[in-house]
């Protein structure tokens, strides 16, 4: 690199002295005075200095300066001169090239930078164009990698994914998966990691994503840091793009397994009503003996239990799909959970029940049907884990922003580790199986109710205490004009 | 003497047809079966039903139209809809349709007889003049001396009580969907304000049951409205 840069200068020097000879050979034919053949040989300094650069015009202008004092100033042919106007003319011509030399090559010097930024510019545009038209169903870092490198035309491109743990190292570049991984865990941008190759963190936000090495390069701090940010973005937006893809692909799966629940549950519904009218119609003739009538009245209530559980799956499944949209009317919270108690209690077992509420509660701005489904699968719950027998404990709260509504069973105990994951659909307490049966969407059609009234669903639990579930409402603007 | 009913079972399904048409039949009915909406109109015109059994979920016009072209074309003949849990915003709609009642499916024969029996008696009675007054179980109610007596007690009502209480006392035995009680006592424009009746059932309550956790007057048709026990 340097010695093609020396033989440039070089050859470039030539032919500024063999222009400066010419020059000066065919002002002395033509008989130039002094002045005319200063004037022609300043021209040459200048297009040289605009040209080439400093160097080259300044030894161009000394030799002119040796030609003009030999050819143009008495005494000729000789070095030297006798009129001191002469003197002053040759001195005043070479501080003018010189000036004019240096004005010229900064001017020039300013247009290439110009010229570059202008040019890295159109290319960091192209590079934010080619990530908009990434492909999301491939890996990321290839497509990157190959987009910077050909744009900018590098030698080698490194990069490291921190989110997908994925390293990619395009072209020329001896950087290994470990280096990089220290870069992005030291979070600074380290020197080279090799010879001409820079390092940049990736950062979105104040978050590192990642690292980035660009090997043989020329290019300046202020485009390999443009680059970085936009191989931030586009790391970061991938990552948008497939936590999107997951999210969709797990509620498409869930939607499918609700919906076969609830097709099934809706097949069952037809054979048990024919069961049950031919049972119910035999208990109803009474013609039947003792033995005949008890297996009657056993198959009667069989297929009565049945019908509750699939009448549970249909329900929650259908909460469980739709997407919830409360119809929100003011609800006398005592009154609703009231209602809600009464409407449920024969179907709690035997639990005795306690209810507590704040008198001063009023109102709440929620759905009514919504909201008993939620309540009605706590109920059931504390109802199916809780000791037998044991009373089932509900109040009711006023927090600043917040309506708190618990119900609390002896018995059961849900270890920290559950307490989060019983909600999620599908989800099954280890060894629930064997307490009661179960479809695991009740709860998760509590989170998804509370949630959709913008409060939440949790469960605290103790080993001696028990459990309690707690739902919290918000308190609207609402709830006031009552 | 036990009289002989004749009652149309409207079902596509030909198990649940079946079992109702043979315990129906065994209990004293007289069973005429249709499987769809469009049969049982062209049965209707042939034969005179005492009531209808219709399902809400058929193929063909669908048990919904056939139950509004059955009430339009027979006001007085009651019919009870056969429906499945789950289905508030059908069983209200099949109310509005001009079906008097409805069944949840699954169900017992000896629920489905009582109601096919009250509905049936229901339309063969002359209806009483309006303000006649009624007696259920203990609870007597005088719209004409504007009075409600338990045991013989007088029970203070306040207006919009006595007139909710007079509403589902003349439907006794019907379930009363939210939406008509309250645009019949508070107007047309109150249809969603849920929250009046409950509060204002919950006083009724306190007043008139013995045990107002354990209603035995006012009954709640979950996700429907109320209905007042049978006299």
């Amino acid at each position: 690199m340097a010695g093609k840069h020396i033989r440039e200068a070089l050859v470039r020097l030539l032919i500024g002295v063999a222009a400066a000879l010419c020059i000066t050979g065919v002002a002395y034919k033509l008989g130039f005075n002094l002045s005319s053949a200063t004037s022609v040989h300043l021209f040459l300094v200048t297009v040289i200095a605009l040209r080439w650069g400093f160097l080259e015009a300044s030894v161009v202008s000394l030799l002119s300066v040796a030609c003009l004092d030999y050819f143009f100033t008495e005494p000729l042919f000789q070095i030297y001169m006798a009129d001191s106007r002469d003197w002053v003319a040759l001195i005043t011509f070479e501080s003018v090239a010189l000036v004019v030399s240096r004005l010229s090559n900064q001017v020039s010097q300013h247009a290439r930078a110009s010229e570059l930024h202008g040019a890295n510019l159109q290319k960091l545009y192209e590079i934010s164009q080619g990530i908009l038209l990434l492909d999301g169903q491939e890996p990321i870092e290839q497509q990157l990698g190959t987009l910077i490198k050909e744009t900018f035309a590098v030698r080698g491109v490194a990069l490291w994914n921190a989110y997908e743990l994925r390293a990619c190292v395009l072209g020329d570049c001896e950087v290994s998966e470990a280096q990089m991984r220290s870069i992005y865990l030291k979070e600074e941008h380290a020197g080279p990691v090799a010879e001409t190759s820079t390092s940049r963190v990736l950062h979105s936000g104040t978050r590192a994503v990642g690292a980035l090495v660009l090997c043989g390069h020329s290019l300046n701090d202020a485009s390999i840091n443009a680059i970085a940010s936009l191989t931030a973005v586009a790391v970061e937006r991938a990552r948008s793009f497939s936590a999107a893809a997951n999210a969709e692909a797990a509620r498409q799966g869930e939607q499918l397994r609700s919906a076969i629940l609830d097709g099934l549950a809706h097949a069952f519904k037809t054979p048990l009503t024919t069961i049950q009218t031919c049972s119910s119609g035999l208990i109803e003739l009474d013609r039947l003996s003792g033995t005949e009538k008890r297996l009657v009245n056993l198959i009667d209530s069989e297929a009565g239990r049945l019908n509750d559980l699939t009448t549970r799956v249909l329900r929650t499944a259908r909460a469980d799909t739709s997407t919830l949209r409360p119809k929100r009317e003011r609800l006398d919270v005592v009154n609703f959970v009231e209602e809600t108690i009464r409407e449920f209690a024969p179907q709690l077992d035997q639990h005795p029940i306690v209810f507590h509420a704040n008198s001063h509660l009023k109102y709440l701005w929620a759905d009514e049907q919504l909201l008993k489904l939620a309540l009605s699968q706590i109920f059931d719950n504390a109802a199916k884990y809780g000791s037998p027998g044991s009373a089932i404990t509900i109040d009711i709260l006023e927090e600043e922003a917040e309506i708190l509504l618990s119900v609390h069973n002896e018995g059961s105990f849900i270890p920290e580790h559950e307490q989060e994951k019983i909600f999620r659909r599908f989800y099954r307490s280890p060894g629930s199986n064997l307490k009661a049966p179960g479809t695991g969407i009740g709860l998760s059609v509590v989170k998804r109710v509370t949630e959709s009234h913008h409060g939440r669903a949790w469960v605290s639990s103790d080993r001696q205490a028990g459990t309690t579930f707690f739902l919290s409402l918000p308190r609207t603007g609402n709830e006031e004009q009552a | 003497m036990k009289q002989r009913w004749n009652v149309l079972v409207v079902e596509d399904d030909a198990g649940i047809r079946q079992s109702l048409f043979e315990t129906l039949t065994a209990l004293g009915f007289v069973v005429g079966e249709a499987a769809t909406g469009e049969e049982a109109l062209v049965r209707l015109r042939m034969v005179d039903y005492d009531a209808v059994l219709l399902d809400i979920n058929m193929p063909g016009m669908g048990g919904m139209e056939a139950c509004r072209q059955i009430s339009a074309s027979y006001p007085h003949l009651p019919i009870i809809m056969l429906t499945v849990r789950d289905a508030e915003d059908e069983k209200v709609e099949a109310l509005d349709a001009g079906a008097g009642d409805y069944v949840t499916k699954p169900f017992h024969i000896r629920e489905l007889t009582a109601r096919l029996r009250a509905s049936i008696r229901r339309a063969q009675t002359q209806p009483l003049p309006a303000d006649a007054p009624t007696v259920i179980g203990e609870l007597k109610l005088d719209p004409a001396r504007y009075r409600v007596e338990k045991q013989g007690q007088e029970i203070h009502l306040s207006p919009k009580e006595f007139e909710v209480l007079r509403y589902l006392m003349q439907h006794a035995g019907r379930p009363v969907p939210h939406s008509r009680l309250l645009t019949s006592i508070w107007g047309a424009e109150y249809g969603s304000e849920r929250e009046y009746l409950r509060v204002l059932i919950s006083q009724l309550r306190k007043k008139i049951e013995d045990d107002p956790a354990r209603p035995t007057y006012i009954l709640t048709d979950s996700y429907v409205g109320y209905r007042f026990r049978e006299a």
